[in-house]
């Protein structure tokens, strides 16, 4: 045996020695000498080392605790505070009885850790946090006296109060097996959240987030009155845990999963609050795991629990309210902690809540958006699922009807009429809530991408329909097949007229989004029609009638049928300022800006569509005399939908929607503008957008579009920049930011395209900046081959885009676009046959595009360009086909023109 | 935990099964946090918890989970490993240096830096019982360990405190696995007569 042989066999031995001590053997060295008698001197020189190295490892490892509260105090006087006893004792401090000797008051003395804080800054902040904290003033906030600082100990003190906490209530409920079992129980459970969220809902409308809400932290005076205790404190004292950024701490169990993410905000302790009743109705925990991470990792991925698995008594109702007080993603939450407590009182006084149960799609769908990659891998499934939905749907609905009918008909034998009256209903409810469930999909599918980019954006600028994925689009289709159905199926039943036309609204928005205009255009008429013989909720249904009326203007719109886009979006405004003025709800202030919004945005593409006016006189003599009025026109619009905004933003200031909102009226507005020439005012309208995009972007990194609307501002903004370096400037941040974008997030193809038109602007420029240089100017060249380069990054981009994306016609005019500038770019350093190469893969290209998806007007435009180059070039052929092309789109423009009242416009677009 | 498990962890996490991570972070985690304690810096115990470390790591080990996959080059134990040094030297150098801002801007951050790391590990006493021999012991192992080639003490600590295989041992360090094997053998029986001495001291006091 070699010596190496040895060694190795040596080291084996010692390995299994070692993990036999590690499990917890009581192994002799003897044993293994026996065993091996040829390493018995090695064995035993070794082995008896390594049992004291393992001794040494065991005892290194933590005895229970960190160090952190470790410390104690010698003696039971700190400054003027006499110490009477401990009362409890945490990660953060120690909590005692004392009294405060000057007032001879008795108070709650919290004394902190001495590692707490870093530095001054720390200390000051938290003294800053307890003074806030100790200005609420409230019956169920246990009032904050001092803060202060004896013999290097900080401590805070607080009323004491004299009572259980919930924590020892419920372990001493569990112990004694005491579960909540009635009606009253749970009502008793219900008081105690309700007086919680007003609570917490008053220190939120004074600015102060409590953080840490477990049922440790709420205390029960003299046994009944509720006192929460700790406000925004805790939090305070974590910022010296590990990272600068992770920012957390806390109390695991209660934290909510977006924290982890360094998030936090009211609907966090919204959250917490929710899981303290889940354990009040449960006397269990919602999350429980062995380790630390095991836990985070339950938080992060797994729903809260329905506490009615964990108690079977807890009322549906109540399971529910927790439920959405508890929902994984923050904006399925109630939106403060006071609507949460209106709904805990709905169901103490046994009426009808508002939370709905989260149905199986539903959950479905939420699950996906929190495990985005299991739920990529999964896409097929999931539409799989949609498709199986479909289907079986109308089976499910008389299945469970019966299943219904049944059991209230043995629950209510005596009054079987009752019953089956009660069973249609319900039948009926479980179907709005599927059409719910199906909302979501949709919603889910079309978010905020399509708040974002879709509804009030002008056509001009943006994509001419959104681009999608395949995956997207099947779901789509499915939803489509699905709502039809269903639309329909309900002709004739008057109790579902509402549910029958939101899903006429949603097959109109879905045809919408799928470029098929004149489709979309007959839905939403349908669902007009369906909304005003529904009834129901007077106040949703206006609201909800009036959206169809903006969404079927901003199609007709698209369509260049603008006296119809211009009329539904009047009564858009018309049905919402009613709404506004005799109701004033957030959702009906929020639509009406949106519709203001749209209303610019069609003028803006109005605008956009007229030559400028230096181009044609004749032109201009009739229509420059309607531009001031309609200036005039998107200034009030603006103003309006600022108003609205800054109101709603006044009521809720940290809404994202509202924010997007706001940024989004003065980019509409910037835009128009900008056409009007009146750089001036967008300028500055242009600047409010970017800085609360910039904001929005930057505090939630992790929602891109907030992003994408950041770089289409800069966009927007760079094109109309007198300052040409400027302009330059912010077309390369666009470039950049959108490459990183769509880097970040291959899937999404919107980010592809505005990485394509961002570069083929910025080469636009160059190109610009290069020709304004004059002929000698020793950096013309240099200009000339950085707009080349940009030219060339977009298109490949948007090849490879197309490649991916095999669906996304529409960017082929962008293609286009972007070839005619990489040709005049040719031309203008002559490159006479890379031009020509350009031109002839362009008109292929067009050949290629189906009918309907670009507007008459811009593809004349396109043509008529085309052909003049192509004349230029001395390229007869090209020239005849794409003029041929150019006259064919232009009469078509035409007819339409004439027939839309707009002859005028079209025809002189074109005939020349 | 045994090794084998871990393997299979790897597997299905490299087959994308992302729950495979919790899961290896919650075995792993008694390991970890002690490799936390023992590389911590002096100044910093009390002020961060070695559980908080373990738990950041996981969150940053779930984001570079896709860099993991691309170019796996190590095995999973020793790139969580990795992962928990590096946040440790991230959280260490943001109170550090936000304390000292003035003083000392240079702080030699090495949190592999074997002197200090051995001062720490024999202070952190946690039974008064053994707080004489730990002293004793302290003495005895500075003068012994350091003594020791910095690989040799490495190795030690890797083996036996960190509970490392030989196998990840030669990871971490990048030496052969046998290099591994034989520079532990010999740190063993370089170690022997201080410890033998330390072991009978502790079984004195009759624990």
């Amino acid at each position: 045996m070699s010596s190496g042989d040895t060694d190795a066999l040596l080291a084996e031995l010692a390995d299994e020695f070692t993990a036999r001590l590690r499990a917890g053997e009581v192994v002799g060295v003897d044993e293994y000498v026996v065993k091996h008698p040829g390493l018995a001197a090695d064995i035993e020189d070794l082995f008896p080392t390594i049992v004291a190295v393992e001794g040494i490892r065991q005892d290194l490892a933590p005895a229970g605790t960190g160090n952190r509260d470790t410390f104690q105090l010698a003696t039971n006087q700190l400054g003027e505070f006499q110490l009477l006893r401990e009362v409890g004792r945490g990660g953060m401090g120690i909590v005692y009885e004392a009294v405060q000797e000057s007032l001879s008051r008795r108070v709650a003395l919290k004394l902190l850790p001495p590692a707490v804080f870093v530095d001054e800054a720390q200390v000051r902040r938290f003294q800053h946090e307890a003074e806030t904290a100790s200005r609420l003033h409230h019956p169920n906030i246990v009032p904050i006296f001092d803060v202060g600082k004896t013999n290097g100990i900080y401590h805070y003190s607080m009323q004491f109060i004299d009572g259980p906490t919930l924590a020892e209530s419920i372990e001493t409920q569990r112990n004694a097996g005491d579960y909540p079992r009635t009606r009253s129980d749970f009502r008793a459970i219900a008081e105690l959240g309700c007086t919680a969220a007003h609570a917490l809902h008053y220190a939120h409308t004074n600015g102060v987030l409590h953080r840490d809400i477990k049922p440790s932290n709420l205390l029960l005076q003299n046994g009944e009155q509720l006192m929460m205790a700790d406000f925004g404190i805790a939090k305070m004292l974590d910022d010296s845990g590990p990272t600068n950024s992770g920012e957390f701490v806390g109390t695991l169990h209660y934290a909510a999963p977006e924290q982890f993410g360094g998030l936090y905000d009211l609907r966090s302790d919204v959250y917490a609050l929710g899981l303290t009743l889940y354990e009040l109705a449960t006397l269990q925990r919602a999350h429980n795991a062995r380790t630390r991470p095991e836990l985070i990792g339950k938080i992060q991925s797994h729903s809260t629990p329905d506490p009615s698995g964990a108690n079977t008594n807890v009322p549906r109702d109540l399971a529910t309210i927790i439920g959405k007080a508890c929902a994984h993603e923050p904006s399925h939450r109630y939106e403060s902690a006071g609507a949460l407590a209106d709904d805990l009182r709905r169901f103490i006084n046994d009426q009808p809540i508002d939370a709905r149960p989260v149905g199986s799609i539903g959950r479905l769908w939420r699950w996906c958006r929190r495990n985005p990659l299991s739920a990529a891998t999964s896409a097929v499934a999931a539409i799989a699922f949609v498709t199986a939905s479909v289907v079986g749907w109308f089976a499910y609905v008389s299945t469970s009807q019966s299943l219904q009918r049944e059991r209230v008909a043995t629950q209510t034998a005596s009054k079987n009429v009752e019953g089956q009256r009660q069973a249609t209903r319900l039948a009926q409810g479980n179907l709005t809530l599927a059409l719910e469930a199906f909302d979501d999909l949709f919603n889910s599918l079309a978010g905020r991408d399509r708040a974002l980019v879709g509804e009030d954006q002008p056509i001009a600028e943006a994509p001419l329909v959104p681009a999608i994925s395949g995956n997207e689009l099947a779901a789509l289709q499915r939803l489509l097949a699905f709502y039809d159905r269903f639309a329909i199926k309900n002709v004739a039943n008057r109790a579902l007229q509402e549910a029958r036309a939101r899903s006429l609204r949603r097959v109109g928005d879905i045809h919408a989004w799928l470029g098929d205009k004149s489709l979309a255009v007959s839905a939403y008429q349908q669902a007009l029609t369906a909304y005003q013989e529904a009834d129901g909720d007077g106040s949703q249904l206006t609201i909800n009638l009036a959206v169809v009326h903006k969404n079927l203007g901003r199609v007709l719109g698209e369509q260049e049928d603008l006296t119809g886009a211009f009329r539904h979006l009047k009564s858009a405004r018309d049905l919402l300022r009613a709404e506004v003025e005799v109701v004033g709800s957030s959702r009906s202030r929020y639509e009406l800006a949106r519709a203001h919004n749209a209303s610019n945005a069609l003028r803006t593409i109005l605008r956009s569509t007229m030559p400028s006016r230096s181009g044609r006189p004749g032109f201009r003599s009739s229509w420059a005399r309607r531009w001031p009025q309609t200036e005039s026109a998107v200034t009030g619009h603006h103003k309006k939908a600022v108003e609205l905004a800054n109101s709603l933003l006044k009521d809720s200031p940290h809404n994202q929607d509202f924010q997007l909102l706001l940024a989004r009226s003065h980019r509409i507005s910037a835009q128009y503008m900008f056409l009007a020439a009146q750089g001036e005012v967008a300028t500055e309208q242009i600047g409010q957008a970017i800085e609360i995009l910039d904001h929005l972007s930057k505090e939630f990194f992790e929602v891109p579009n907030y992003r994408l609307e950041l770089i289409e501002s800069y966009l927007l903004f760079a094109k109309y920049d007198p300052d040409l370096a400027n302009a330059e400037n912010r077309y390369a941040i666009a470039a950049q930011r959108s490459q990183e974008l769509s880097d970040e997030y291959p899937d999404v193809p919107r980010y592809h395209a505005v990485t394509v038109r961002a570069l083929r602007e910025q080469g636009r420029l160059l190109q610009k900046i290069a020709s304004n240089a004059g002929t000698d100017a020793p950096d013309k060249k240099q200009l000339q081959e950085r707009a080349r380069q940009a030219f060339i990054a977009s298109i490949t981009a948007c090849e490879a885009m197309q490649q991916r994306f095999p669906l996304g016609h529409q960017h082929l005019t962008e293609l286009l676009e972007t070839r005619l500038a990489a040709a005049r770019l040719a031309m203008e350093s002559s490159d006479k046959q890379g031009a020509c190469d350009l031109l002839q893969r362009a008109l292929a290209e067009v050949g290629e595009q189906p009918k309907g998806m670009v507007p008459l007007s811009r593809r004349t435009r396109l043509y008529r360009e085309m052909s003049k180059m192509c004349r230029d070039l001395g390229q007869d052929k090209l020239a005849k086909d794409s003029k041929r092309l150019g006259h064919r789109a232009g009469r078509e423009a035409f007819r339409q023109g004439l027939k839309q009242g707009m002859s005028l416009l079209s025809s002189r677009l074109w005939q020349r | 935990m045994t090794s084998a498990q871990l393997q299979r962890l790897e597997a299905r996490l490299l087959h994308g099964d992302d729950a495979a991570l919790g899961e290896a972070f919650a075995l792993l985690q008694p390991r970890l946090a002690q490799t936390i304690r023992l590389r911590m810096d002096q100044r910093m115990v009390g002020r961060i918890d070695a559980d908080d470390v373990v738990q950041e790591s996981f969150l940053v080990a779930s984001r570079r989970l896709s860099d993991y996959r691309e170019k796996v080059e190590c095995s999973l134990p020793v790139w969580l490993r990795t992962i928990a040094m590096q946040v440790l030297i991230d959280a260490s150098r943001f109170h550090l240096l936000s304390k000292c801002r003035s003083q000392n801007l240079e702080i030699p951050l090495r949190a592999d830096s074997g002197q200090t790391r051995i001062r720490a590990l024999a202070c952190q006493r946690t039974s008064p019982t053994h707080a004489a021999a730990r002293r004793e012991l302290n003495v005895l192992l500075q003068e012994k360990l350091g003594g020791m080639s910095d690989l040799d003490r490495e190795i030690l600590i890797l083996r036996h405190f960190e509970e490392l295989s030989n196998n990840e041992v030669a990871e971490v360090l990048g030496i052969h696995k046998a290099a591994a094997t034989n520079r532990y053998l010999r740190a063993l029986r370089r170690l022997k007569p201080t410890l033998s001495s330390y072991q009978g001291s502790k079984e004195k006091t009759g624990s």
